[in-house]
């Protein structure tokens, strides 16, 4: 579903992100896991082609985000830790303008709409604009704008924050069962448990480095302790490198 | 006394602290990029020097063309005339201006929360009353002085004639500020005191207040009656109660007899004028401290937006995607752009602002030629037509710095929408560049048509002018969308740094070079009767739609989002 070779990201002399090579297939849960400015945002915003490539491909389902742009992005959506949203505009047309962006016709969005904000409990304030929405509000709307037409690959940068641990429970199990029902999430994140509970794989990135990727029993293995938590994991991981 | 000590202390430390703060900001401003903003410091200074000096110039030549008849009466009415008229319509546009930077930012910042939540807030009231009044009053600043310097050089004004008469003319534009500030502060509270809370209601009530004004100055104006004025028994016997009837209403008669009075050599009476304008800022400001209690409450409302504590009701609100569909993602593109564009009050008030300026510059043109005895050659000689032309097109560039050009720049925090979605970042600039290319020229043309209709323009010349200014409007719309595209920002998101950046006053410069060179090729079309000139202007914006454009997407379609 999503490969990335090669991967390098510079900005000016700095090498943000270097050698990235990963393989995430249909059906899996992917989090990748880090330090503050290890380059994981940098990453998801390179798959999702907000960023070049300083060297390297990245393929979604087979089509190059260098070369295909358009079709690899229809196949994605993305979840950002902090989604800003024009202030006058409602919850109810973003999700409108959403999925008529990615080409769904009318008749489909309208169908959606309500099961959607049924989830999250968000209906009565979906006509309200979005300067008017708390910060957890409009997360929930960014995740549904996500899921409303049906991507192959979803991109989520920090999905929890700022959401009440309901609410929480509830984007990850959307997120969960998307994966079950044949979609990919490729999830970063600094909450370890969310990872941990959810991920059938975690990846490790260090100073721009991908020093780990497996399930986790193997990287318990990697450390010959079977019973190491994720945390220790990532200690034992980020220390070594 | 000690009251007023205390006052006048506060007053002078929050002087001292702005000028300290200042001056650090300004230190801060060059540490990045020293050679563009060193370069965009020098442009700016010698944009302001020009404007001073043609300031100054006409100025000039305007009064001393008042002292050319040697006759007492028209020696001081000219003068008096050309004072009160330039203080009359700069204070109401710092009425204006001021309306509409209090309405966008004195009570809806949430920046201010962390003093509001302090047991200072109060400071808060004087803090954006004195952002109003720095936001308005610097462009009045700018243009008297070279205004009172031509005056002092005319009538030999000492310095201190001078400085005084730009202290009356400063005390004038603060009242002006806090007059509009108040007005607002005083709708809020009786909203407030009806338990009415809707924010467009306010807008509405304070627009009509300006338009009230606007209009009855507007009549104080050309009702005056200039022949009687004129009439022999005044000039043998002069007096200019006659004259300065008309204009003692306005607040603007204090400052302009402030600087006749020097004129004409009444020290004396020139100081009891500045006394009376101290005096009317002094009761101004003890009404704002009067009100400061309130101010606390009003910001509290104003935090609320439209929730309120009642049975929830079905919301009939029609919206975006009602009706027609987009049939493709430009479609979508532009529909959101509208709408985003429609609903900021900032935009619709900015929008209002220019468009009033727009158009009150043609209705004086207009009203000059029905009410004067200038002319109708003079008002419609290929010079006049062809300097409309340049006005209309001059005005319409303003809109394009404010609001096109930093349009791509200002989608900073959202850009993340349009780089993730599948769509080609050349269907938004398309978009964008219908949506603003259509509304500018409706503002254009509703201008042209404001002139050419009352002064009755011949048909031919009519629809040249009319498919010039559409073309150049075509040209400058597709000139600031694309540096705009170009030179991206994203570091900021307010509009007038971004106009005032390196690329935005690159985007000046160039407009007025194209307005320049459409003008004069217009100009020479008509006194030459000839179309030639009219196809070499349509061929050159031609190249520059084509290859700006091409410029533009190239360089949209680079771009990365961090």
């Amino acid at each position: 579903m999503l490969e990335i070779k090669n991967l390098n990201k510079k900005f000016a002399d700095f090498f943000a992100v270097k050698e990235i090579n990963l393989k995430v297939v249909e059906g899996e849960f992917f989090s990748l896991i880090g330090p503050n400015g290890s380059g994981k945002t940098t990453i998801i915003k390179n798959i999702l082609g907000l960023l070049h490539p300083s060297s390297g491909d990245i393929l979604i389902n087979s089509r190059s985000i260098k070369t295909s742009p358009i079709e690899a992005k229809e196949q994605m959506a993305y979840i950002p830790d902090e989604p800003k949203i024009w202030n006058h505009i409602t919850g109810e047309e973003f999700l409108y303008f959403s999925g008529a962006l990615y080409g769904m016709k009318k008749e489909d969005i309208s169908k959606k709409i309500p099961e959607l904000l049924g989830h999250f409990d968000l209906k009565g304030i979906e006509k309200n604009y979005f300067e008017n929405y708390s910060r957890g509000n409009k997360q929930k709307f960014s995740i549904l704008a996500a899921l409303l037409h049906n991507p192959k690959l979803i991109l989520v940068d920090e999905p929890i924050v700022g959401l009440d641990p309901e609410s929480a429970e509830v984007a990850m199990d959307l997120l969960y069962k998307f994966c079950q029902s044949g979609g990919t999430v490729f999830m970063t994140t600094h909450t370890l448990p969310v990872a941990q509970k959810y991920s059938s794989r975690i990846g490790i990135l260090n100073e721009g480095k991908l020093i780990a990727a497996d399930t986790l029993d193997n990287l318990r293995k990697k450390m010959n302790d079977k019973n190491a938590s994720l945390s220790e994991i990532y200690f034992n991981f980020t220390k070594h490198d | 006394m000690l009251v007023c000590r205390k006052y006048i202390l506060t007053l002078l430390n929050m002087i001292k602290e702005f000028f300290l703060y200042q001056n650090k900001k300004f230190l801060r401003y060059f540490q990045n990029n020293k050679v563009a903003k060193i370069s965009v410091t020098v442009l700016m200074l010698a944009v302001i020097a020009l404007i001073a000096w043609g300031v100054f110039y006409l100025t000039k030549f305007g009064l001393e063309f008042t002292q050319i008849e040697d006759d007492i009466f028209m020696n001081q009415v000219g003068p008096l005339y050309i004072y009160e008229l330039f203080l009359l319509l700069t204070g109401f546009l710092v009425f204006v201006s001021s309306i509409i930077f209090a309405l966008v930012n004195f009570f809806k910042s949430y920046k201010d929360n962390w003093i509001m939540a302090s047991p200072k807030y109060r400071t808060m009231l004087w803090v954006n009353s004195f952002k109003a009044i720095n936001n308005s009053t610097w462009a009045i600043v700018i243009i008297s002085i070279p205004l009172l310097i031509a005056a002092g050089q005319v009538f030999q004004f000492s310095f201190l004639t001078v400085f005084l008469s730009v202290l009356a003319v400063l005390i004038f534009a603060v009242i002006c500020s806090l007059l509009a500030i108040m007005i607002i502060f005083i709708f809020s509270i009786l909203m407030n005191l009806l338990r009415i809370k809707n924010f467009m209601l306010l807008a509405s009530l304070v627009i009509a207040v300006v338009v009230y004004i606007a209009v009855f100055i507007w009549q104080r104006v050309v009702n005056m009656n200039l022949e009687k004025i004129f009439q022999t028994d005044n000039i043998v016997d002069p007096s200019l109660s006659v004259f300065t009837d008309y204009f003692s209403v306005f607040p603007s008669h204090l400052s302009a007899m402030v600087i006749f009075n020097f004129q004409i050599g009444d020290t004396v009476t020139a100081i009891k004028y500045v006394s009376l304008l101290l005096l009317a800022l002094f009761i101004i400001v003890l009404i704002f401290k009067l009100l400061e209690f309130k101010f606390l409450h009003i910001w509290q409302i104003f935090q609320e937006g439209p929730f309120e504590a009642k049975k929830e009701k079905k919301q009939a609100t029609r919206h975006l995607f009602q009706g027609s569909f987009p049939k493709s993602a430009e479609d979508v593109v532009y529909k959101k752009e509208l709408l985003t564009s429609l609903r900021s009050s900032k935009n619709f008030l900015g929008i209002l602002f220019l468009a009033i300026l727009l158009f009150a510059q043609v209705a004086l043109i207009t009203l000059i030629d029905k009410y004067s005895n200038i002319g109708d050659d003079f008002i419609l000689g290929e010079n006049m037509i062809a300097l409309q032309l340049a006005i209309v097109l001059f005005f319409i560039t303003a809109f394009i710095v404010r609001f096109v050009f930093p349009s791509f720049s200002q989608e900073n925090n959202t850009s993340w929408i349009m780089g993730s979605a599948p769509i080609k970042m050349s269907k938004v600039f398309y978009s964008k560049y219908k949506i603003f290319s259509l509304a500018l020229i409706i503002l254009g043309t509703l201008s042209l048509l404001l002139y050419i209709i009352p002064l009755q323009i011949s048909l031919s010349l009519s629809i040249s002018l009319n498919i010039v200014t559409l073309i150049a409007i075509l040209t400058l719309t597709m000139l600031g969308l694309a540096l705009g595209s170009i030179y991206i920002n994203f570091e900021s998101s307010d509009p007038n740094e971004l106009s005032t950046s390196a690329p935005g006053i690159s985007f000046i410069i160039s407009a007025l070079a194209y307005i320049t060179l459409t003008t004069y090729l217009f100009y020479l079309s008509v006194s030459s009767a000839s179309y030639l000139p009219l196809i070499l202007f349509t061929v050159v914006s031609i190249i520059i739609i084509l290859s700006f454009k091409r410029l533009a997407i190239k360089a949209l379609e680079k771009m990365e989002y961090y």
